[in-house]
């Protein structure tokens, strides 16, 4: 089982890497929301990669977990700030400091970074489906290029899907560490397939429009 | 509850909620593209439309011109003949003062004038050749008559690869022809236009090439004017594809139209 886990999250890494890569080639191209999309998935990256070589070292990782999330938060704060102005809705920005605020309590008094921040973690994936899934019923509304439109669907739609399988697992994490290290295996394997999917469709998705000759029109 | 199945629990559960979100995205893509087929739906409909007004509108304006024509010719000119003809009468029967003889010539002069000019525009409303003789006659006259003028020599070849049996579609080719020698008479200062006729590879199609030798202009920038509104208009009518081809020794005008023979 952990063989199995360590392949595909090493799979998962190598495209995240590969990813991040395409991003910094092509950042000074990302306008508006992608721009925020593209160091979401650096910082992710360096996150995951950072994990990895401490756990290698057997470095307790945990902190690095309550760094992402604070980081996590403000720039998907931003992003779907971007993204709800850009069709002429009301932005989110007001929940930002309530949200770091929360955060940075939760780290200090409640879930030490010595343990797994699974509160904010929780709050966040919570927060970004909600928005996620609202921001799609709004732009279902909107009269847009259909270019447009599912360019915004496949980003929304990435950060959804990653949140929504990364939910559970993060809710429960805290209890998932004290189960037998097999049986929580199949649910970070589970996790990690739909992670590994997940960034191969952005990759693809992010390559293909990235290059396209009509992208300054459709990424605006 | 055992660890196994907390564990279930949660892989169902993520499980679920995968695919409760690729639902919402599969039903916000499927809403869209409908959306967007309604759309283009629309869009077609519209263009449609206005396909049809634009021909009723050119064949209203050629009904007009057509009515105009028949009463210039057969009203008007008729009238005048007949005027004409007691003046001529007028003045062989009756002996006149030769101040007055003067006058009645000037009469005279000024009637036949009047009818040349009436028949002209009426002429040039309706060519009456094209549907007595057809379009390859018709051409030929109207070269024949610029030609005639020693400003500019017309040259037609290879004529016979333009066969078109529809007398719609005869007149709108006419009316193009007739235009562009028009605009390069009006504005090119040539000395030479060359009309060609030939056939596309899959012999469906019918290809023009007009040329002249005059000073030409930016073909990038013939967008306005009512004549190039006439050629564009009777183009699409055609269900052609007409563009100014940039030439090389960048002399005059090269303009290309290719239209199928039969619609």
């Amino acid at each position: 089982m952990r063989e199995l886990f360590e392949l595909v999250a090493f799979g998962v890494l190598g495209v995240s890497i590969i990813l991040s890569g395409l991003v910094i080639l092509k950042f000074k191209e990302l306008n508006g929301y992608l721009k925020y999309y593209g160091i979401w998935i650096l910082i992710g990256t360096f996150i995951e990669l950072s994990s990895h070589v401490l756990v290698n070292f057997h470095i307790p990782n945990l902190f690095l977990f309550h760094l992402n999330a604070l980081f996590e938060f403000v720039l998907l704060v931003f992003f779907f700030n971007v993204l709800f102005t850009d069709i002429g809705d009301k932005g989110v920005k007001f929940i930002l400091w309530p949200g770091v605020v929360a955060i940075c309590f939760n780290s200090i008094f409640v879930q030490q970074p010595d343990t797994f921040n699974s509160y904010s973690m929780t709050l966040i994936s919570l927060g970004t489906i909600v928005l996620g899934v609202y921001y799609f019923i709004r732009l279902s509304d909107i009269e847009m290029s259909l270019d447009k439109k599912l360019l915004r669907m496949f980003m929304v739609g990435s950060v959804l899907i990653t949140h929504s399988s990364n939910m559970i697992p993060v809710l429960f994490g805290n209890y998932l560490l004290t189960v037998d290290t097999n049986t929580q295996m199949i649910v970070w394997i589970l996790r990690a397939c739909i992670i590994l999917v997940v960034k191969i469709v952005i990759f693809y998705t992010l390559l293909s429009y990235v290059y396209l000759q009509n992208y300054n029109d459709i990424s605006k | 509850m055992s660890d196994a199945s907390v564990v279930t629990f949660m892989v169902v559960s993520m499980i679920i909620i995968l695919i409760i979100t690729v639902s919402v995205m599969w039903f916000f893509y499927h809403s869209q593209n409908k959306i967007i087929q309604l759309n283009m739906k629309k869009q077609a409909s519209l263009i449609e439309y206005q396909k049809n007004l634009l021909i009723n509108t050119v064949k209203t304006q050629e009904n007009e011109r057509n009515r105009i024509a028949a009463e210039l010719h057969d009203d008007v000119a008729s009238k005048l003949n007949v005027i004409h003809l007691n003046v001529h009468l007028l003045k062989t029967k009756w002996g006149f003062h030769p101040e007055q003889t003067v006058i009645i010539d000037q009469i005279e002069t000024s009637l036949n004038e009047s009818i040349r000019r009436t028949r002209m525009i009426s002429h040039e409303l309706m060519p009456p050749l094209l549907k007595k003789f057809g379009f390859h006659y018709t051409l030929h006259e109207l070269v024949q008559s610029v030609n005639a003028t020693g400003v500019i020599s017309v040259l037609i070849e290879d004529i016979h690869h333009c066969q078109i049996k529809d007398d719609h579609r005869q007149l709108h080719l006419f009316r193009i022809i007739q235009e562009l020698i028009s605009n390069t008479l009006k504005y090119a200062q040539a000395t030479k236009i060359e009309i060609s006729f030939s056939g596309s590879q899959n012999e469906e199609d019918i290809v023009l090439n007009y040329k002249d030798d005059g000073v030409g202009f930016d073909t990038n920038e013939v967008t306005s004017g009512l004549g190039f509104y006439n050629i564009k208009t009777r183009t699409e009518l055609l269900q052609g594809d007409g563009r100014f081809v940039h030439r090389n020794d960048g002399t005059g005008i090269h303009y290309v139209l290719k239209f199928p023979k039969d619609v």
